[in-house]
C-alpha cells in the first residue's frame, strides 16, 4: 500500500490530520500545474484550494482504479476548466513579480527574458497540446497517466505532446533562441 | 540495450525528469550524443522545466492543508449530524405521525353521518333539521292568488296530469290515493 491510499483510508476512517499531509505531499506541483493551466498567481492560490477540498470531499468515491496523484490531477483540471467557463470576460495579462534575491546583472536579465518568453511560448500552445507538455514535462506523468488526466488515448497524448515540442523549437527558433546544450 | 529513434524519442520526457532506469538513462544519453533531433527536444524539456512557477509563499504553503481541512470537514459535520439528527428523531417522528393520522381517522368516521338509511328507506327520516323554520317564516304568496293563475294549465284539455288522472283504473287511482295519504302522513 502506497503512502497516498494509507492516508486515504486513515481520513476515511476518521482522521482529519491525514488530510493536511496529503494536501502537504502534492501541494507544490498541484500548484505549479494549475499555474501553467492558468498563468494567473491569486488565481492559481484559489484553484489550488477548490480542487483538494473537492478532491477531499469525493474520497469516499475515489475507487483506487488508478493512482491519487492522476486523480488529484483530473479533478484539478475540471476545476480549471469550470474556471475558464465561468470567466470568459477578455483576460488582462498582467507582469508578475517574481521574487528573486539575485543580483540583477545583464546574464540574469537575458536569463529571465529567455524564461518569460518560454512561459509565453508555452501559452500560445492549443490546450490539450500544452496540457501534454506539462503533465509529462513538468509534472512527470507517464503517459498512461496523462491519458487518464486528459481522458483520452495514450496515442493521442503521444500526439498532442510530439506536436506540443515541435511547435515550442519552431517558436523559440523564430525568436532567435538558441536551444543550449 | 538496443532501442530504436522512435522509442528513444517516447522517453525523453521521463529522460529530462530523470525516472528511467539507470541503463535505459546511459543508452539514451548515447542516442543524444548521435542525434541532434533528439538533443534538441531534451535541452527544450529541460528549458522548460527550469522555468518553475512563482512561489505564493512560505505562509500560502502553511496554511494550505488546515485550510483546506476545515473547509472539507466542515460539510462532513454538518452533513454527520443532519444525518444522526435524522436517525435519532426521524423513527420517533414517523410513530408520532402515524397515530395522529389515526386518531384523526377514527373521530371523523364518528363525527361522518352514516347515510345508507336514506338509501333503504328514504322517506323514513330527513337529514335536514326543520326545527327553526316557523309558519311565518313561510309566506303564502298562492292564497291571494286565482287558482287558474296557481295553476295556469290545470284546466286544459291537453295537460298531462289531467288527462293521465281521468285515463286511471279504479285499482290504480286507488293505490295513489294510498300513496298520497302515506306521503302526507310522513310530510314528504
Amino acid at each position: 500500500m502506497d503512502e497516498d491510499t494509507r492516508l486515504i483510508e486513515e481520513y476515511l476512517a476518521g482522521s482529519e490530520a491525514a488530510i493536511e499531509e496529503l494536501v502537504r505531499r502534492h501541494q507544490r506541483q498541484l500548484y505549479a500545474f494549475i499555474y501553467r493551466m492558468v498563468t494567473d498567481m491569486e488565481e492559481t492560490k484559489d484553484l489550488t484550494q477548490k480542487a483538494f477540498i473537492s478532491a477531499v470531499k469525493g474520497l469516499k468515491h475515489y475507487k483506487a482504479e488508478s493512482s491519487f496523484k492522476t486523480w488529484l490531477y483530473r479533478i484539478a483540471l475540471n476545476t480549471c476548466h469550470n474556471h475558464f467557463k465561468q470567466n470568459r470576460h477578455e483576460k488582462v495579462e498582467l507582469e508578475e513579480n517574481i521574487p528573486s534575491n539575485q543580483a540583477g546583472t545583464l546574464t540574469n536579465l537575458i536569463d529571465k527574458e529567455k524564461k518569460e518568453e518560454i512561459r509565453r511560448g508555452l501559452n500560445t500552445l492549443p490546450e490539450r497540446q500544452r496540457l501534454a507538455v506539462v503533465l509529462r514535462t513538468y509534472n512527470g506523468l507517464s503517459c498512461e497517466e496523462t491519458a487518464k488526466v486528459m481522458g483520452c488515448s495514450e496515442g493521442a497524448v503521444k500526439s498532442h505532446y510530439h506536436l506540443g515540442v515541435r511547435k515550442l523549437r519552431e517558436i523559440f527558433r523564430g525568436r532567435g533562441y538558441e536551444i543550449k546544450s | 540495450m538496443k532501442l530504436s529513434h522512435d522509442e528513444i524519442k517516447e522517453m525523453l520526457p521521463d529522460y529530462a525528469v530523470g525516472s528511467l532506469p539507470s541503463d535505459v538513462m546511459d543508452t539514451v544519453k548515447v542516442h543524444l550524443g548521435e542525434c541532434r533531433d533528439c538533443w534538441e527536444t531534451v535541452s527544450l524539456l529541460t528549458e522548460l522545466r527550469e522555468v518553475e512557477a512563482p512561489d505564493p509563499g512560505d505562509l500560502y504553503w502553511e496554511t494550505l492543508p488546515q485550510r483546506v481541512r476545515i473547509s472539507s470537514t466542515q460539510g462532513r459535520s454538518l452533513r454527520s449530524s443532519m444525518r444522526s439528527l435524522f436517525a435519532t428523531f426521524l423513527p420517533a417522528t414517523a410513530v408520532m405521525a402515524i397515530l395522529i393520522v389515526l386518531v384523526a381517522m377514527h373521530f371523523q368516521r364518528k363525527e361522518t353521518p352514516r347515510l345508507d338509511f336514506l338509501f333503504k328507506d328514504p322517506l323514513a327520516s330527513s337529514t335536514i333539521n326543520y326545527g327553526d323554520i316557523t309558519e311565518k317564516d313561510i309566506p303564502l304568496v298562492t292564497e291571494s292568488l286565482p287558482v287558474d293563475e296557481v295553476y295556469p294549465n290545470i284546466y286544459r284539455a291537453d295537460y298531462g296530469y289531467y288527462t293521465e288522472l281521468a285515463s286511471l283504473s279504479p285499482d290504480e287511482a286507488n293505490r295513489l290515493a294510498e300513496a298520497l295519504e302515506r306521503r302526507h302522513e310522513t310530510g314528504g
